[in-house]
């Protein structure tokens, strides 16, 4: 029963997150988010005790996240969750001016690194409800923010700028981007000429120039390089090697060949792509940034409540949880020091409302590929530290794999116990 | 072709390159001209928007000399703030503190890439207008409908 209710309200969140990204433009827009390794714990799901570690990051979050835990390795009160993340500055249309305006509208970045979310999960506790959670979560600081590198901005200006081209032909044959539909190549070897064949006998343009006939060509190498075997088929060759000579006025001569081109000249050229360079400047800042001290700070806000019988009618809500943080990080090269302050105010069944101040710190290390941390939180209804553990992987571009194990003293429940809460993180990608 | 209304006797023509959101742009602006039949290269001007947004240059022919030559742009953009993707980059042309009338709007909008290069090469933004003399006043009308 419960798990068909989760699999039905994980669909309900699953089909809700095209709705949160629409705008009247490009109802895609939000998918293009994506998953950042290092993404901060989801709110929703920290005030449902769903998240694989108590101690939360305060590091920038920015991405659209789908996240999953499972608690079915042991008999822990609660049970599977799905949570929803997403950045609603910009999923609702906002924007900035420019980098300036990012670094210096305090306000306006706070907002643009704001974390929402809702979750849903349940819980052995209330075996008929079902609990749902909302958080909001607010970067206040965040020292080693990518966007406060002015040497990161000026290497990719320089990146971005294109060949400077000196010759005006080239220039306005430049315009038409012929490169990316270049199908065929004449060639002649004999008389070392030879066309590039656009869209096949529809547009027929000299290499060089669209402009300049009989010019010299000046890639001629690199073309060849990148001429195929292949048999090319055309409705009427001679037609079309008619067309050409006429046009170009070329020199009368039987050594004319039709050649496939797979793959475009540009493509050819041996320097890295302007992604690449791209990736490495990004590469390099990161590398310089683990290098130094960075801080970072936020403040969270999440409710839940539950559905009696798992009726989503409103008079049928009842609380359930609230709870307020605020954490901090300390970054030290690969290792990530971590301090949370939390007041909690739970709802149990049949109690007074329990008021409880937690206090938690944890050590994080990361690698490329993995993460591995462990916490201690202190809480003053329990009077208990509760230990724990987590490993973080990254599998693919966009999925991280989690495992937290440790123990959760339970504030209806004698003594504590061990819990095993495995889970993934990524992205609806498109 | 998109045109661009100057005055001959107006003074030095003045090109800005804005990019909103976050985009930067960086690239080339040429300034070309028809000659004996054979075209020629009389400016280049290289143009980074930056952190600020937006890149300016001041063409250094005569507004006189300008009618019939082409402004063309090669300009690469991406965006930094890698969730505000979707942006404009456009071109605006100013004479005497004036903008000036186009045939068609000097606008790029749409997604940019991220510039961290995870969604591939920066996105290229090409284009060009042709100056061309303001048209006698009992024209102005029809050119109003035209402008942006």
């Amino acid at each position: 029963m419960e798990r068909i209710r989760f699999i039905i309200l994980s669909l309900g969140i699953l089909l809700s997150v095209p709705v949160f990204a629409q705008n009247d433009t490009d109802p895609e827009a939000a998918f293009n988010y994506k998953l950042d390794y290092s993404v901060p714990e989801s709110p929703a799901f920290s005030v449902l005790d769903a998240n694989p570690a108590m101690v939360a990051r305060g590091t920038s979050a920015q991405e659209l996240i789908i996240n999953l835990a499972n608690n079915l390795i042991n008999q822990e009160n609660l049970n599977s969750g799905i949570a929803v993340d997403f950045n609603p500055f910009f999923v609702f249309g906002g924007k900035f001016e420019n980098i300036n305006e990012y670094r210096g509208n305090y306000l306006k970045r706070v907002l643009g690194n704001t974390q929402l979310s809702f979750a849903t999960t349940t819980h052995n506790d209330f075996p008929n409800d079902m609990l749902v959670s909302a958080g909001v979560r607010f970067t206040l600081y965040d020292s080693k923010d990518l966007l406060f590198s002015k040497d990161l901005g000026k290497n990719i200006d320089e990146i971005l700028l294109p060949k400077k081209d000196t010759d005006p032909y080239e220039i306005i044959d430049g315009l038409n981007d012929f490169d990316k539909t270049v199908d065929y190549v004449y060639e002649n070897s004999s008389v070392k000429e030879y066309y590039k064949i656009y869209n096949v006998d529809t547009v027929l343009v000299r290499v060089d120039s669209l402009f300049l006939p009989k010019r010299i060509l000046k890639r001629k190498e690199t073309v060849l390089k990148n001429m195929g075997k292949e048999e090319v088929v055309v409705k009427n060759p001679d037609r079309l090697l008619h067309r050409i000579r006429k046009i170009y006025k070329l020199t009368d001569s039987n050594d004319w060949e039709l050649k496939k081109v797979d793959s475009l000249y540009t493509k050819s050229n041996s320097s890295k792509s302007k992604a690449d360079q791209l990736k490495d400047a990004y590469e390099k800042t990161k590398e310089l940034l683990k290098d130094t001290r960075g801080y970072s700070l936020s403040l969270g806000f999440a409710t839940a409540g539950r559905f009696i019988d798992s009726d989503l009618s409103l008079h049928n809500l009842k609380g359930f949880r609230n709870q307020v943080w605020l954490s901090g990080q300390l970054s030290l090269k690969k290792i990530d020091l971590m301090v949370l302050g939390m007041y909690r105010n739970s709802k149990i069944v049949q109690q007074n409302d329990v008021n409880e101040f937690m206090l938690g710190t944890g050590l994080r290390y990361s690698s490329s590929w993995f993460n591995i941390g462990g916490e201690a939180i202190y809480s003053t209804e329990n009077k208990k530290i509760d230990l724990g553990t987590n490993f973080e992987f990254l599998l693919g571009k966009r999925i991280v794999f989690y495992i937290s194990i440790g123990n959760r003293s339970n504030l209806n429940v004698e003594g504590r116990k061990v819990r095993i809460m495995p889970g993934i993180k990524w992205n609806l990608s498109e | 072709m998109n045109y661009c209304l100057i005055n001959p006797n107006g003074d030095f023509v003045k090109v800005i390159l804005k990019a909103d959101n976050g985009i930067r742009a960086s690239g080339y602006f040429y300034l070309i001209k028809l000659e004996n039949n054979e075209y020629q290269l009389s400016e280049t001007h290289e143009v980074r928007t930056g952190d600020n947004g937006r890149d300016s240059f001041t063409l250094t022919t005569l507004s006189n000399l300008l009618k019939g030559q082409i402004l063309v742009w090669h300009v690469n953009s991406c965006a930094q703030i890698a969730q505000g993707i979707r942006g404009k980059v456009r071109v605006e042309i100013f004479q005497n503190e004036k903008k000036l009338k186009t045939t068609s709007k000097v606008l790029h909008t749409g997604n940019f890439p991220p510039c961290d290069g995870s969604e591939g090469d920066p996105r290229k933004l090409k284009n060009q207008l042709v100056f061309s003399e303001m048209p006698p006043m009992q024209n102005i009308k029809l050119w109003k409908e035209l402008d942006l």
